[in-house]
């Protein structure tokens, strides 16, 4: 799916709106969600900072475990209790920190500002209601008193034009065992844009479908993200699909952010030894090794971290240093940085083009 | 499957017409529990129209006529049909007035262990932590109470009686809805759907009784009509001991213990009560397996 990221990769549409001296729609800095068990405190996310501007689509990237979901579930307030907390950082979003707000505040935000699509469209719907009522469900919460039953009804309709789902009018009937996969994951996104929210965050949400669905998904995505200005944030491991929709990468290691920037920068100059490797491990069509490429090792375990950089042990060119102190974030040229001390613009090993 | 008839077994039209109708008949009684159905329909009947369709006062007595034969044996009469009881009183017509207490019980003290069971299920599953703790404490210190026991201790405290026997069935049974509810919603609730209600704004309450109860009513449902046949015995065993309703309202367990004492020389006093429960009992186990089939969520994917 990453081999011929090239050929479809859009041109760049509408121009972005980078975030600039105002400030951003989401701004997240130095948040800390720990897991409390009986074991000891596991460091789901370590510090993570990162801003996704108005319009724009942000990609995270990140092995399993790299702390991507439960920075978007603490974006939500929804980190699973009782084990899961945050415990430092803020959140701010239009201005105010969601980490401040009461739950009765948080509840009017979710669904209403910031929305979510899931990994699985098989489970993300409700088997025992029709489409059209999971889909007027998010409309029934955030509605102002005036609305009637056939209001609501028109805009449900609305709102599954909005994602392309064809005779939407008789399809609003059928329960979701009727669809497929990708229709499924149109009506998840439906649910999640009906509202018009400012921010959506993805959560691999075409991990589940095929290549040809995964694409035409991704351009509804982009429409939708002209169409509404909307926010997206975009969880993935698949660096291909990032470089078709995102403007943006940050990739995450072991809860923290490693590397951020623009994704022209990133896939050309990668600064950090891990996205490196990343890069080096997409399998390409026409490549004669007989083994695809892997990063030796195991990620780290997060319970107990090793002091310094958490990539250090599977790192081809580790030092001293790495071993002793943590790594701070070098600049490598405009909004591109990398936490690794020897952090260079040093080309991926045959990647470029994208 | 008839068109892989081969050409050396000819059979007419007609006669394939007329095998086709009796499978088809086969067919739907295999797939509709008919004769339960029939059964269940005919008690559920004989409940609610009981004055019309008894013969004779339930308990009037007639000792001039005690102890009559039912109406095929040498001293019987079609007057009385199953014979009459030592007080002289029409076995058939009882039976008939019996099934109001059966049923009465039955459904309302399912109603009642559903509904307690199934709520506490959920909370347990739902919140997890101290209160799944509390509540499945609660249940294994329920089931380790014997029943009986429980139905004497509270029969002394409040006195015997039709409210003392639905609330211990009650007490008795909510437990098992309870722990199938709970086992099932700790599974629906980890499913995405119950997340993006979160994400959408949902509070626990709309979660659980929008989201999650629908998902799981399938499976109490089918263990309500199973436990139906289950609770009219424990029923018809209260009222054998002396706990359930009292005399003169005819039960089908107080007639079954009532004709014990006759039961060598006039077996019909407990025969006929017997046979109710059982063919009651019976249809309601045989029309909740059915649900079972149809609803049940592991064999629903066919």
């Amino acid at each position: 799916m990453s081999a011929n990221a090239m050929e479809i990769r859009d041109p760049p549409g509408p121009p972005q709106t980078a975030p600039t001296a105002t400030e951003p729609l989401l701004a997240v800095a130095g948040l800390r969600t720990h897991f409390f068990t009986r074991y000891g405190i596991i460091r789901a996310v370590d510090g993570v900072t990162f801003n996704v501007g108005e319009g724009e689509i942000v990609g995270l990237v990140g092995e399993s475990g790299s702390g991507k979901t439960m920075t978007s579930l603490s974006i939500l307030r929804l980190v699973p209790l009782p084990a899961g907390r945050i415990v430092a950082g803020s959140i701010r979003f239009r201005g105010r920190d969601l980490l401040q707000l009461s739950e009765a505040e948080m509840r009017a935000v979710r669904g209403k500002q910031i929305s979510m699509i899931l990994q699985d469209p098989l489970t993300s719907l409700n088997p025992v209601y029709t489409i059209g009522n999971q889909v007027a469900e998010s409309f029934l919460f955030h509605r102002d008193p005036a609305t009637t039953r056939r209001d609501i009804a028109s805009r449900v309709i609305e709102v599954l034009r909005r994602v392309r789902i064809p005779a939407a009018e008789r399809l609003v009937r059928a329960y979701p065992h009727q669809f497929s996969g990708g229709m499924r994951q149109r009506v998840c996104a439906a649910i999640a844009i009906a509202s018009r929210p400012a921010l959506l965050i993805a959560d691999e949400p075409t991990t589940a479908l095929d290549v040809t669905i995964q694409a035409q998904f991704l351009q509804l995505l982009k429409r939708l993200r002209s169409e509404a200005n909307l926010s997206i944030i975009y969880i993935t491991h698949d660096l291909g699909v990032v470089a078709r929709l995102c403007t943006r990468v940050i990739v995450m290691y072991a809860g923290r952010v490693i590397e951020s920037g623009p994704v022209r920068a990133i896939y050309k100059s990668p600064g950090h030894p891990y996205t490196r490797a990343l890069m080096k491990s997409v399998p390409r069509l026409g490549d004669r090794h007989e083994r695809l490429f892997q990063i030796d090792g195991q990620p780290p375990y997060l319970m107990n971290m090793p002091p310094g950089c958490a990539f250090r042990p599977r790192c081809p060119n580790a030092q001293a240093i790495c071993g002793q102190e943590l790594p701070p974030d070098m600049p490598l040229g405009e909004g591109h940085a990398a936490a690794c001390w020897f952090a260079g613009p040093r080309p991926a090993a045959g990647r470029e083009g994208a | 499957m008839s068109n892989s008839v081969s050409p050396a077994t000819p059979t007419s039209v007609t006669e394939r017409r007329r095998i086709g109708r009796a499978g088809a008949w086969l067919r739907l009684l295999r797939r509709l529990p008919v004769i339960p159905g029939v059964i269940l329909l005919a008690v559920l009947l004989a409940a609610v129209f009981a004055p019309w369709l008894a013969p004779h006062d339930q308990d009037v007595f007639d000792l001039a006529a005690s102890l009559k034969p039912p109406a095929w044996m040498a001293d019987g009469s079609i007057d009385h049909l199953l014979g009459t009881d030592n007080m002289g009183r029409d076995i058939w017509s009882r039976i008939i007035f019996g099934a109001r207490i059966s049923l009465l019980v039955g459904f309302l003290a399912v109603g009642l262990a559903g509904t307690v069971g199934t709520i506490l299920g959920l909370l347990a599953a739902y919140f997890e932590g101290w209160i799944d703790a509390l509540i499945m404490r609660l249940v294994d210190i329920q089931m380790s109470v014997p029943s009986i026991l429980l139905a004497l201790i509270l029969s002394a405290a409040i006195g015997p009686g039709l409210t003392t026997v639905i609330l211990v069935i009650m007490i008795v049974y909510w437990t098992y809805y309870a722990r199938l509810v709970r086992s099932e919603v700790l599974s629906v609730k980890t499913r995405d759907f119950v997340a993006l209600a979160r994400i959408v704004g949902c509070r626990d309450g709309r979660i659980l009784f929008r989201h999650i109860l629908p998902n799981v009513i399938n499976s109490i449902v089918v263990l309500a009509t199973v436990q139906l046949g289950t609770v009219i015995i424990f029923e018809a065993t209260l009222s054998f001991l002396g706990l359930g309703v009292q005399p003169p309202t005819p039960a089908w367990g107080s007639m079954l213990a009532d004709g014990r004492t006759y039961i060598s020389t006039a077996w019909w006093l407990s025969v006929f009560p017997g046979i109710a429960i059982m063919l009651t009992v019976l249809s309601m186990n045989l029309f909740g397996d059915w649900l079972r089939v149809r609803w049940d969520p592991k064999r629903r994917q066919l």
